[in-house]
């Protein structure tokens, strides 16, 4: 029991950087159909300017939290101006940019980051027993910021015009324009909250693992196979997606083998593909 | 030009960059550093070194080439080397080998410019060496797996190979009231990176172990690219083996091993391969202070990183270590490539100076003629050890001193070292071993690493 409880704890934090960064990649397809591989990319960069932050300038984490969010964002604006070139006309030019951006990013990192593995340092190692979990503050610190992500990108949806306004260039792109809708200016902000989501899990999870320029490259695969599963457009299904693919993939590896760990994820998208083509909570679009 | 087709062109050219930008910044491409002035008389002598400068293994890959580049630039300052009455100059041909599946065709480049000798580490060594041995070019490798040396290999030399793991630790480890290193073991943990020498270390070790009689726990595979270790950590803590063998040498980030098994308040008795000690400071930060008490080989190229000052007299004697030469690598590193000091860098470091070594000594720069030199028994003595190669194997004598790891600072990375024992090979075989225990660990007293250092863990 108890090393369920521990392979449950662990799966839930690792499920929340998956869950932020379908949330990411939901916000940006839904609206753009935009298959972006160099997504993981920027979760790999948050990490990274975090690392410089801290290293380089001051030593204070939640600044650096403040930056990498911010050059997230920045990022995601510039990414925008770069797929919106090319947005609806030419399919393989958007696929070759995706590519393009993929090893843009990699070794742009490498160049400026260098080659080795680097680490953040943990601000927050104390640990604390929870009942039968023992978890560190920096992992208490990924599931709170995701919960108040989350919240915060639902509220925004519902209830605020900017969130009303995107939601319907995700349902229908040109009635959207019919009624006065930018489209064009939903997809920029699209891709400015997206990818600083992606820098936030970045920046989250460096003080618990090392960080290389490659570490992006499985994560746009979880990514995909979270918005898949939860339903392309569903905020809230990615999400769950994002918990569920975490906590399946931990207690597999607990209970058979780590080298298995990510085959439980493949197959729940299987079978949601089979059982529910659209996704746990995917509706039809236009 | 009409407004449609202006466009098609300015699509097509855009798309034209952006494929550019993907073939230029790939990554994979041979670099040649321009060490090799080539004036009038020298001629130029083609060294390849295949060294992974990305990916996983860049921490032993980046200060690796770094100390070849250093060397190197130091042979050509000092006006080359000669042969046969011949002035040559080394260019060192660079060929990033982070990408597995791309090591040979490495190979395959640095032969067709002409590299007759090679310098190598990676996880494709058969494949590079069906492209090297057929081409009659000398394949220097650090760590190598069994495969690659033996009977019918002329030209592949190696340091270090599975041996290490499947003969030297068993050796070190024993029953209640044993004289090795580790004694009161009943039960024994193996954690393996999948990595070619850690791959083959692992049968050999199991084998040793249960012909000792110890019971074999845990026993768990790991890719190089792991950084979640939750899972093992939970199996480990389960399994509870009396010593865990941490059997990792390329990969450092496998390291989150340690700052994640300090987060459960789990310190097995852990014994390493080759994973901390040849690293620079940077890797330690990634293992934290949850490594404290950790206790791993420190081989003739483990010496750079802070570990050649600690070292007493006997470690050094071991190792063969010419501290006078030392000095003179670390100065040189210091200055030319500051914060890449490791042992990496050392051991490609002397690879370098012992290949021209035989080459002035062979008077010769025929592949057949080094080798016969290199199998001689002749010794360079290298900044970081003696550089011998048996003829039967070609592999080196690793000298192995063990130093348990202590007082890692999370946030610099330096630690200190607690010199606690070490052997020598017998022979080419690596079974046998003559070796000096200086501290006794019985793992029934001192269940946790915590408790074999002075130090509060975090």
């Amino acid at each position: 029991m108890e090393l369920f409880i521990q392979a449950l704890a662990a799966g839930l934090v690792i499920g929340c950087v998956y869950c932020l960064i379908s949330i990411g990649l939901t916000m940006i397809f839904s609206i753009m159909r935009i298959v972006n591989f160099a997504h993981g990319e920027f979760f790999m960069l948050g990490g990274y300017i975090g690392w410089f932050v801290v290293n380089h300038y001051v030593s204070n984490y939640w600044l650096a939290v403040l930056i990498a969010v911010l050059a997230g964002g920045i990022l995601g604006f510039l990414t925008e101006k770069i797929y919106s070139r090319v947005y609806g006309k030419n399919l393989l030019s958007m696929f070759m940019i995706s590519l393009g951006l993929v090893l843009i990013l990699q070794n742009g990192s490498q160049i400026i980051f260098g080659a080795m593995s680097r680490s953040l340092f943990n601000f927050y190692p104390t640990v604390r027993e929870i009942g039968f979990v023992r978890i560190n503050d920096q992992r208490l610190i990924i599931v709170g910021a995701t919960i108040m992500a989350i919240a915060g990108v639902l509220l925004f949806f519902k209830y605020t015009k900017m969130g009303k306004a995107m939601r319907a260039t995700a349902g229908n792109r040109r009635g959207a324009g019919v009624v006065g809708i930018k489209a064009e200016r939903m997809s920029m902000f699209a891709f400015i909250g997206g990818i600083a989501l992606t820098a936030l899990a970045g920046v989250l999870l460096a003080p618990l693992y090392s960080l290389l320029p490659t570490i992006g490259d499985r994560l746009t695969g979880v990514a995909f196979t979270c918005i898949v599963i939860g339903g392309i457009g569903s905020i809230g299904g990615a999400a769950i997606a994002g918990f569920a693919v975490g906590i399946v993939e931990n207690i597999f590896g607990t209970y058979f083998s780590t080298a298995w760990a990510f085959a439980p994820m493949f197959v729940l998208l299987l079978l949601v593909l089979v059982v529910k083509p659209l996704g746990l909570f995917g509706k039809e679009v236009a | 030009m009409g407004t449609k087709r202006l466009k098609t062109l300015v699509t097509a050219l855009f798309t034209s960059v952006v494929i550019a930008i993907l073939i230029i910044t790939s990554g994979c491409s041979t670099k040649t550093s321009t060490q090799a002035t080539g004036t009038g008389e020298a001629k130029i002598f083609n060294l390849g070194a295949i060294l992974p400068e990305s990916g996983w293994g860049s921490s032993f890959g980046v200060p690796a080439m770094d100390g070849a580049r250093l060397a190197v630039s130091q042979i050509n300052d000092a006006g080359g080397f000669t042969v046969n009455g011949q002035k040559y100059k080394i260019q060192l041909h660079e060929y990033d080998g982070g990408d597995p599946t791309k090591e040979a065709a490495g190979a395959t480049q640095l032969v067709q410019a002409g590299c007759s000798i090679i310098l190598y580490e990676g996880s494709s060594d058969s494949a590079v060496q069906a492209v090297t041995e057929p081409a009659k070019s000398l394949l220097i490798i650090a760590g190598a797996p069994p495969t690659v040396t033996g009977q019918g290999i002329k030209y592949t030399f190696c340091i270090e190979n599975s041996a290490m793991g499947s003969a030297f630790w068993p050796a070190m480890l024993s029953g209640p009231g044993g004289s090795t290193l580790f004694t009161g073991i009943k039960t024994v943990g193996i954690l393996t990176e999948n990595y070619s020498t850690c791959v083959f270390a692992r049968p050999g070790f199991i084998d040793a172990c249960k012909a000792k009689g110890f019971n074999v726990v845990f026993d768990e595979t790991v890719e190089s690219d792991t950084t979640d270790f939750s899972a093992v950590v939970a199996k480990l803590k389960k399994a509870d083996p009396d010593i865990l063998f941490f059997n990792s040498t390329a990969s450092s980030t496998v390291l989150n091993l340690f700052p994640q098994m300090a987060e459960q308040n789990y310190y097995p008795v852990t014994f390493g391969y080759d994973s901390l000690l040849s690293r620079p400071p940077a890797i330690k930060q990634i293992a934290t202070s949850g490594a404290n008490g950790t206790v791993e080989m420190c081989g003739g190229g483990d010496v750079a990183n802070g570990v050649g000052a600690l070292l007493p007299d006997w470690a050094s004697s071991m190792l063969g270590i010419d501290k006078t030469k030392l000095a003179s690598y670390t100065q040189g590193m210091a200055t030319s490539y500051p914060g890449n000091d490791s042992g990496a860098a050392l051991t490609y470091y002397d690879f370098t100076y012992a290949m021209v070594y035989h080459m002035v000594k062979a008077n010769s720069l025929d592949p057949d003629a080094i080798a016969a030199s290199m199998t001689s028994g002749a010794v360079y003595n290298g900044g970081g050890g003696i550089y011998k190669w048996y003829k039967e194997n070609h592999m080196m004598p690793y000298n192995v001193v063990t130093a348990r790891v202590e007082n890692i600072n999370n946030k610099t990375g330096d630690c200190i070292l607690d010199f606690i024992g070490g052997g020598t090979p017998i022979d080419y075989t690596y079974n046998n071993w003559n070796f000096t225990v200086k501290t006794q660990i019985d793992v029934q007293k001192t269940r946790s690493r915590a408790a074999l250092v002075n130090v509060p863990q975090n």
